[in-house]
C-alpha cells in the first residue's frame, strides 16, 4: 500500500468520527460564517455550474450575480406544493406537468402532501392517479389534483428494475429516451481526447449499451466513477440530463431511477462504446470554468502509478 | 435548510441543490480544500469538482452525513487535482500530507483490484476508536481536515515541534496497527 492509497483509506473513515472532529470546540470557533443573507435569499452560484454541466447547447441559467429567492408556498406551482404522492402503498414525487395526451387509464385515488418551509406547516389534498401511456405504474404515474384540471408526472421513489429489459419497458425508453452529449470522464488521463462529443446517430449506440435486455440489475453496488456516458432526457418523466454511462468494471450504470442501477455489459462492450464515440463523435469544446482553470486534459505524471483517484460515492447507500 | 431538504433537492434534480450546498457547506469545503492543496485557486477547482461529484452521485446516494460526504468528495477531488500535477507545481499541502503518511505506508502500491479503500477506512476507524478523544481528534484534524501543524500547535498550546512529535507517534501507532491487520507496507 502506498501513501496515496493510505490517503484514500483515510478519506473513507467513518462519518461519525468525522462529525466528532468537526464538532470539536476548536473547530466550532473556526467555522467560517457563510455570507449573511436573509433566510429565503440565495446567490444562484450554481447558475454557471449548470450552464456548463449541461454542455454548450443548454439554455443558460441566470448568471451568478443574480439572487435566487426560494419561492413562498403561495408562489409555487401546484405540483411543487403537493409534491409527495402516496398511492397503493408506494411513494411518488411529482416531477413535472404532463400533457393529457400521455395520460392513460384511471388507476385509483391517492393522497398528495407538501410542506411550507417558511411556515413550517404541512398540507394535504387528494388526487386521482392515472397510468402514463407506455410506462409502468411501478415506475411512474400521472396525477390530477382535486379541483384542478392539469396532469402531472409523478415518479416512484423506490422503483427498481429486475433486468435491463424491464427498465427499458417500464420507463418506455424505446419511445421516450433522448440522447444528449457524450461525456468522457477519462479525458484527464487520456491525452488527446476531448471531454465531450456529439454523436450524429446516437441511436446507433443503443445496441452497444442497451441491447442485452436479459442483464440483471445489480443495483448501486457497482455504481462507480463513470468512464464515459450519455447525458439523457426522458421528457414525459421530467428527466433531464441524467446519466447513462459505463464504468471501467464493465458496467452500464444509470441514475435514471432513484435507486440507481447497474448492469454488467462486459468490458468488451465498454471498449466498443468508447471506440465508437472516438471514431464517430464530433468533439464539442467546453468553455473555460470561471476561477478554476481549464478542462484541458493533462498527461498523468510519469511518477504516478495505479488507478485514478476515485471520485466515487460510497459503495452503498448510507 | 437542513441536510434532508438539501438531499431531497438533489433527488428532485432541482438545480438549487448545488446553490444550497454551496451556501451551507461552501466555506467548510473550501477550508478542507485549501488545507490540503495550499492554493485558493486549486481549492476553487477542487470544490467545483466536488459539487459536480455530488450532483452526479445523489441520487442514487442518500448520505447519512452530508457534511462528511462532501468532505470526502473534496478530498477525492484534491487527490485527482494533485495527480494532474497542478497542486504539485504550486507546492501545495498535499505533498506534505502524503509525505507524513509515508511513515505508515510503503512506496509500492497494492494492485488496484485488491485494494479496498472502504475496508481500509473501516480498519482505520476501528483503530481511531481505540484512541483517547484528544489523539483521535488530532489525527483527524491533521490527516482528514488537513489543518496545519502550526495551527494545531497553537490550539494545543504547545510548540509545533512538540506537536510534530505527537503526530509522528500517532503515525507509528497506525503503522503498527496496519501491519498487525495484514496490510503490506
Amino acid at each position: 500500500m502506498n501513501t496515496q492509497q493510505l490517503y484514500r483509506g483515510v478519506t473513507e473513515i467513518d462519518d461519525a468520527l468525522i462529525e466528532e472532529a468537526l464538532e470539536s470546540p476548536h473547530q466550532k470557533r473556526r467555522r467560517i460564517r457563510p455570507f449573511a443573507m436573509g433566510a429565503a435569499c440565495l446567490a444562484l452560484i450554481s447558475g454557471v455550474f449548470f450552464a456548463l454541466r449541461g454542455g454548450p447547447t443548454a439554455d443558460p441559467l441566470p448568471s451568478s450575480g443574480e439572487i435566487y429567492v426560494m419561492p413562498r408556498w403561495e408562489d409555487m406551482p401546484l405540483y411543487r406544493q403537493y409534491g409527495q404522492i402516496d398511492w397503493d402503498g408506494a411513494d411518488y414525487y411529482a416531477a413535472c406537468p404532463v400533457d393529457a395526451g400521455a395520460v392513460g387509464a384511471l388507476l385509483g385515488g391517492g393522497t398528495a402532501t407538501g410542506h411550507d418551509l417558511y411556515e413550517d406547516r404541512d398540507y394535504s389534498t387528494v388526487c386521482a392517479v392515472y397510468a402514463l401511456s407506455g410506462i409502468s405504474p411501478a415506475a411512474a404515474v400521472a396525477v390530477q389534483y382535486e379541483g384542478h384540471d392539469g396532469f402531472y408526472t409523478c415518479r416512484a421513489e423506490d422503483y427498481s428494475s429486475g433486468t435491463l429489459g424491464e427498465l427499458i419497458d417500464d420507463l418506455g425508453l424505446e419511445q421516450n429516451l433522448t440522447f444528449g452529449l457524450v461525456y468522457y470522464d477519462g479525458a484527464y488521463q487520456d491525452p488527446g481526447r476531448a471531454l465531450s462529443y456529439r454523436l450524429p446517430d446516437p441511436a446507433a449506440a443503443w445496441d452497444l449499451l442497451l441491447g442485452d435486455r436479459a442483464l440483471k440489475n445489480e443495483g448501486s453496488g457497482h455504481y462507480t466513477a463513470s468512464l464515459m456516458g450519455f447525458s439523457v432526457t426522458v421528457e414525459v418523466l421530467g428527466i433531464h440530463n441524467l446519466s447513462l454511462s459505463v464504468n471501467g468494471e464493465g458496467y452500464l450504470q444509470t441514475n435514471l431511477i432513484s435507486t440507481g442501477a447497474s448492469y454488467h455489459i462486459g468490458e468488451e462492450k465498454v471498449r466498443a462504446f468508447l471506440d465508437y464515440v472516438f471514431t464517430h463523435g464530433e468533439v464539442v469544446e467546453w468553455p473555460q470554468i470561471a476561477g478554476g482553470g481549464s478542462w484541458e486534459p493533462e498527461p498523468v505524471p510519469e511518477t504516478e502509478q495505479g488507478a485514478s483517484a476515485p471520485s466515487r460515492p460510497p459503495a452503498a447507500p448510507e | 435548510m437542513d441536510d434532508r431538504q438539501i438531499i431531497e433537492l438533489y433527488w428532485a434534480r432541482e438545480e438549487s441543490a448545488v446553490s444550497e450546498t454551496e451556501r451551507k457547506y461552501g466555506p467548510y469545503c473550501r477550508s478542507v480544500a485549501v488545507n490540503i492543496l495550499g492554493s485558493a485557486q486549486d481549492a476553487e477547482e477542487c470544490v467545483s469538482d466536488a459539487w459536480l461529484g455530488a450532483w452526479n452521485s445523489i441520487p442514487p446516494q442518500r448520505p447519512a452525513s452530508l457534511r462528511a460526504y462532501l468532505g470526502r468528495l473534496v478530498r477525492n477531488a484534491a487527490l485527482s487535482l494533485c495527480r494532474r500535477s497542478r497542486a504539485q507545481k504550486r507546492g501545495g499541502g498535499m505533498e506534505v500530507l502524503l509525505s507524513e503518511l509515508g511513515d505508515c505506508a510503503g512506496s509500492r502500491p497494492s494492485p488496484e483490484e485488491e485494494f479496498d479503500a472502504g475496508r481500509l477506512g473501516e480498519d482505520i476507524s476501528r483503530w481511531l476508536r481505540g484512541l483517547d478523544g484528544a489523539k483521535r481528534r488530532l489525527f483527524l484534524r491533521r490527516y482528514w481536515l488537513g489543518e496545519s501543524v502550526g495551527e494545531l500547535a497553537r490550539e494545543c498550546r504547545c510548540t509545533p515541534n512538540a506537536l510534530a512529535v505527537r503526530l509522528r507517534r500517532l503515525r507509528l501507532e497506525l503503522k503498527d496497527f496496519l501491519e498487525q491487520e495484514g496490510y503490506a507496507l
